[in-house]
């Protein structure tokens, strides 16, 4: 999911289909997490745990 | 789970004549709804034809400035294609839609337009159902039917489409190509989905043995003004009540032209001639968009649970089109 994110495929939420980078918010991480069977794919917890992991694979891209 | 052979095609030709020498086999391509319905018992192939593999996987722009998009390209893979999402965005929009990413990555273009209703009655081998044993009865009717079709039903069969992709693909003018054991032919995919009539095991005017090897989109100038909106019982990752796709042309305040569809709403993805021919040299008006809807919906048979899909309909197509054409002018 991250990497799509980062290819900058757009989602059912996403306001522009045709922007370069795509914005990530909570409304996208659930609209992307709501495939899983699982049904605790977009509770209160996992959401933001879902935003930290992408913000720390942006800062190890920094750092390398 | 019945027994079945599997083979994986080399070729297309081989693939069509193997199946046209095997009155119970299937082509196979992502298997999203195929391999469901042999789970439930509603599919039976004796043999199942592996076409994924074949080379049919890219969307390539050809010099008419057409474009053409390969029977094996994922859902995925085509909703991210920029040409698709900058040139169709109601395309790109249908296909994220529908299903969820895991299956988007497996489905492929010719097999979602072959995906069968997900009707209650026809996923259920112990119910009567017309279209998966012809003369058994269509227990719809009486019983649960609240997302089931409104416009061109028959008294043997009231199921949907269930397909996104193919909404926005029959207002594009999309054209089916396909090879057969007597060759190729193209289907414009306007009539490539029938009404379901007396006949409604046959989806489609395709016969035995014929396999789909592309989607050709003609160029349609205003298409990148588009939008597709559909609209379901949950927010995500659920079959469409109703859906529209539209694209609209609007010069001084008077639209030019428009591409119409709904999903949900018949046996087919519904091209709305009707409604585009009370828009053409219309005011772009929410009075004329109202009107559009109401002649596109005054045939609607609904039954006891589903009339809400008409007013459900004139409401997501005004609003479409009024978006639309406030975007353009701004």
């Amino acid at each position: 999911m991250l990497r799509e994110i980062e290819a900058g495929w757009p989602s059912a939420v996403s306001a522009d289909l045709n922007a370069e980078h795509i914005t990530l918010s909570d409304d996208e991480i659930r609209e992307r997490m709501s495939g899983n069977l699982c049904r605790c794919a977009a509770y209160a917890n996992i959401v933001p745990a879902i935003a930290a992991a992408m913000q720390n694979r942006s800062s190890e891209e920094v750092v390398r | 789970m019945n027994p079945f052979r599997y083979e994986r095609a080399s070729d297309t030709t081989t693939a069509v004549a193997m199946l046209a020498q095997t009155p119970g086999g299937a082509f196979l391509g992502g298997g999203t709804n195929l391999v469901d319905l042999m789970k439930l018992g509603v599919a039976q192939p004796q043999l199942l034809i592996d076409v994924s593999h074949l080379p049919y996987n890219r969307v390539e722009l050809l010099s008419d400035g057409s474009v053409r998009i390969g029977a094996a390209v994922r859902n995925s893979d085509l909703a991210a294609d920029r040409t698709i999402r900058s040139r169709y965005p109601m395309l790109a929009q249908a296909l994220l839609a529908g299903a969820s990413g895991q299956l988007r990555n497996l489905a492929t273009t010719g097999g979602n337009l072959l995906q069968r209703t997900r009707c209650v009655y026809f996923q259920d081998v112990s119910k009567p159902c017309n279209k998966r044993e012809p003369g058994s009865g269509c227990p719809a009717r009486e019983g649960y039917h609240r997302n089931l079709a409104i416009l061109g039903a028959s008294e043997a069969c009231i199921a949907t489409h269930p397909s996104d992709m193919a909404v926005a693909l029959v207002a594009l003018d999309a054209v089916v190509r396909v090879l057969g054991p007597n060759g190729e032919r193209t289907i414009p995919l306007t009539n490539f989905h029938r009404l379901p009539g007396d006949e409604p095991q046959r989806d489609t005017v395709l016969e035995h043995g014929e396999l789909i090897t592309s989607v050709d989109l003609p160029p349609l100038p205003f298409a990148p003004h588009s939008h597709y909106r559909k609209v379901r019982d949950r927010a995500s990752y659920a079959f469409a009540l109703v859906s529209v796709a539209a694209a609209i042309d609007v010069v001084d305040g008077i639209v030019r032209d428009s591409r119409i569809a709904f999903g949900g709403v018949a046996h087919v993805p519904w091209r709305a001639r009707k409604a585009e021919a009370v828009l053409r040299g219309a005011a772009a008006t929410e009075e004329i968009f109202r009107r559009a809807a109401d002649d596109e919906l005054a045939d609607a048979q609904p039954l006891r649970d589903n009339a809400f899909k008409i007013p459900l309909a004139r409401n997501i197509l005004v609003r479409t089109l009024l978006s639309l054409t406030q975007e353009e002018s701004r």
